[in-house]
């Protein structure tokens, strides 16, 4: 997995974490960050300015994102998300998402009842564990 | 009233039970009424036959004077027959009817029986005398006509008797009868009143139970919401502070001293924000236990006091900050509450008065009229997306990215205060312009 990674956290050290631990084991060279769904979507929306920006680097090849969060927390992400992967092609990232141990089963369905959503994890990120799903 | 109100502290089982035994009692008198017009019926037909049989006899004793062949034990036969009747009215007078009879003054009856039994002995003597030629023929003739003449007084006598006691008995039966027909349907209507008011109190105890259900769920959703979000906010300082930790290692290993401070300060940040969480919890859960008593607040003490406590940043952030206080009634209320709440609205306001603003002012302002005393807090801050007004006083509600400092618990907290101190606390927020507005009830 060497493509960019779209980490969607509204946490900024945990932002800082996961982007230390994706570049420095490798997995990634190029980490995106937003700070909740909305600006994510803002993000992932703006094609022409991101391209001459990031060249290769966008669209993000992967999302990483928290389910808890302010504005836009994660289910609200994913139910715009699915709209604009049916609007827009390059739009094609898979997701994982990050859930916590007060997430109950009803949550896990309900992320992974979107398609593109590859698996979860749980928090401090675990590289070895993401690499199996991304894998998968 | 009295009535329907014992009535009404009766158990429904009680109720049934009573209409029930006077529906019976009714069924009883009933029967009784009828049994007895019957005997009374009965007496009447003995009456009848008493007097066919005394016209067969008187017939008989005539045609012997007139000097047929009439032989004594015809004669006998015939007073036999008439004797039956007494006997047989003798029988249906039980106790009840003798009684009623006394009561009424119609016992007189049960005497002409009496009456009319010792007339037939008497006759049957004399008929076995006159066979025994003990009496001449006239004599024998003289006995028979005194006892026709006998027998036909005492049937035009007993006849009224038996009239009146029927009609007696049936009178009373019909009041009886209306009367417990009456009493059945006022205790009927009673009834069916006591049971739409123990049907009312039903539905009024459904209603509740199903109101307190409601509560207790809702009551239970926001505990499982509580706990959901602390234990995801209580985690998520110490999952950070163990992956910063690592790296601050990893740094001083390769000598990045600078990363490894700035790491440093944000494990202290973390630390403090997961004490800051800790309280917050703390002071929501004591909420709905602390008792304190209502005490005279000196509000504008209060607000200098908290200004002075955060002195610190509002010099740091460089906030002008002012108080007009206008209040003219004195405030009672359970201090503390007011205090946290004040503390956390100021706090608040000194959290996100907006970074790049250069002119940043807080003003506090108290009024009061006779039934209201409002203090008001208002900031030229952030203010709160329009979206997200809904929200702001719910549990972890944070609506800018440099509040994920605070515990999203602050308004939450503020709100339960001052519900729980009979006020109401609103606000209104634009950019630049957020008032957090608390109106407290004036208790003269």
């Amino acid at each position: 997995m060497k493509s960019s990674v779209l980490v969607i956290d509204d946490n900024d050290i945990d932002q800082y974490l996961i982007k230390r631990q994706l570049t420095e084991s490798g997995f990634t060279k190029q980490v995106f960050n937003s700070a909740n769904g909305e600006e994510a979507i803002v993000f992932l929306s703006d094609y022409d300015n991101n391209k001459a920006e990031y060249k290769n680097e966008f669209p993000p090849g992967l999302i990483l994102l928290d389910i808890n969060m302010p504005l836009m927390d994660g289910f609200e992400f994913l139910k715009v998300f699915k709209k604009l992967r049916q609007e827009r092609d390059y739009c094609a990232a898979p997701v994982i998402v990050f859930l916590t141990s007060s997430n109950n089963q009803a949550d896990v369905d309900k992320a992974m009842d979107f398609d593109f959503v590859k698996g979860y994890l749980h928090k401090p990120l675990d590289i070895d564990q993401l690499k199996k799903i991304v894998s998968n | 009233m009295q009535t329907i109100n014992n009535f009404g502290s009766l158990s429904v089982k009680a109720k049934l039970k009573l209409i029930n035994t006077i529906i019976v009692i009714a069924g009883v008198i009933s029967v009784v009424g009828a049994f007895e017009i019957a005997k009374g019926a009965k007496l009447h037909e003995l009456n009848f036959l008493h007097v066919k049989y005394n016209h067969v006899f008187s017939t008989n004793v005539a045609r012997f004077e007139s000097g047929f062949l009439i032989d004594t034990k015809t004669l006998s036969a015939n007073i036999r027959d008439i004797r039956q009747q007494p006997i047989d009215c003798l029988k249906i007078a039980t106790w009840f009817e003798r009684t009623l009879m006394k009561t009424i003054g119609t016992y007189d009856a049960i005497e002409l029986c009496h009456d009319d039994l010792r007339l037939g002995d008497n006759i049957l003597n004399q008929v076995q005398a006159y066979e025994e030629k003990k009496l001449t023929k006239d004599q024998f003739l003289t006995a028979l006509n005194t006892a026709v003449s006998g027998f036909t007084n005492n049937s035009e006598k007993f006849e009224p008797f038996v009239s009146r006691t029927v009609s007696l008995v049936l009178r009373i039966m019909i009041a009886l009868i209306t009367l417990i027909a009456i009493v059945a349907t006022l205790i009927g209507m009673l009834l069916s009143r006591s049971l739409g008011a123990d049907y009312k109190r039903l539905a009024k105890t459904e209603a509740s139970l199903e109101e307190r259900t409601t509560k207790l769920e809702e009551k239970n959703s926001a505990l499982e919401q509580f706990s959901y979000h602390t234990s995801h906010d209580l985690k998520s300082p110490l999952t950070s502070i163990r992956g910063l930790t690592h790296f601050v290692k990893q740094d001083i290993k390769s000598g990045n001293i600078n990363e490894a401070t700035i790491n440093v300060n944000q494990i202290e940040k973390l630390a403090y924000r997961g004490e800051e969480l800790i309280q917050d919890i703390l002071n929501i859960t004591r909420s709905d236990a602390l008792s304190e008593s209502i005490v005279e607040v000196d509000i504008s003490g209060m607000i200098d006091d908290i200004t002075d406590q955060l002195a610190l940043q509002i010099e740091e952030k460089m906030i002008h900050i002012s108080h007009s206080h206008s209040h003219t009634h004195t405030l009672c209320c359970q201090a503390n509450r007011l205090r946290q709440s004040l503390e956390n609205l100021l706090s608040n306001a000194i959290k996100y008065c907006g970074p790049t603003n250069e002119d940043k002012r807080i003003e506090t302002t108290t009024y009061s009229n006779n039934t209201e005393f409002v203090i008001k807090i208002k900031d030229n801050g952030l203010g709160i997306p329009p979206s997200q007004h809904a929200r702001v006083f719910g549990m972890f509600s944070r609506f800018h990215r440099q509040s994920a400092n605070g515990s999203g618990l602050g308004l939450y907290l503020v709100k339960k205060h001052i519900t729980q101190i009979n006020g109401i606390v609103s606000f209104t927020s634009r950019p630049g312009d957020t008032c957090f507005t608390i109106t407290l009830p004036i208790n003269e």
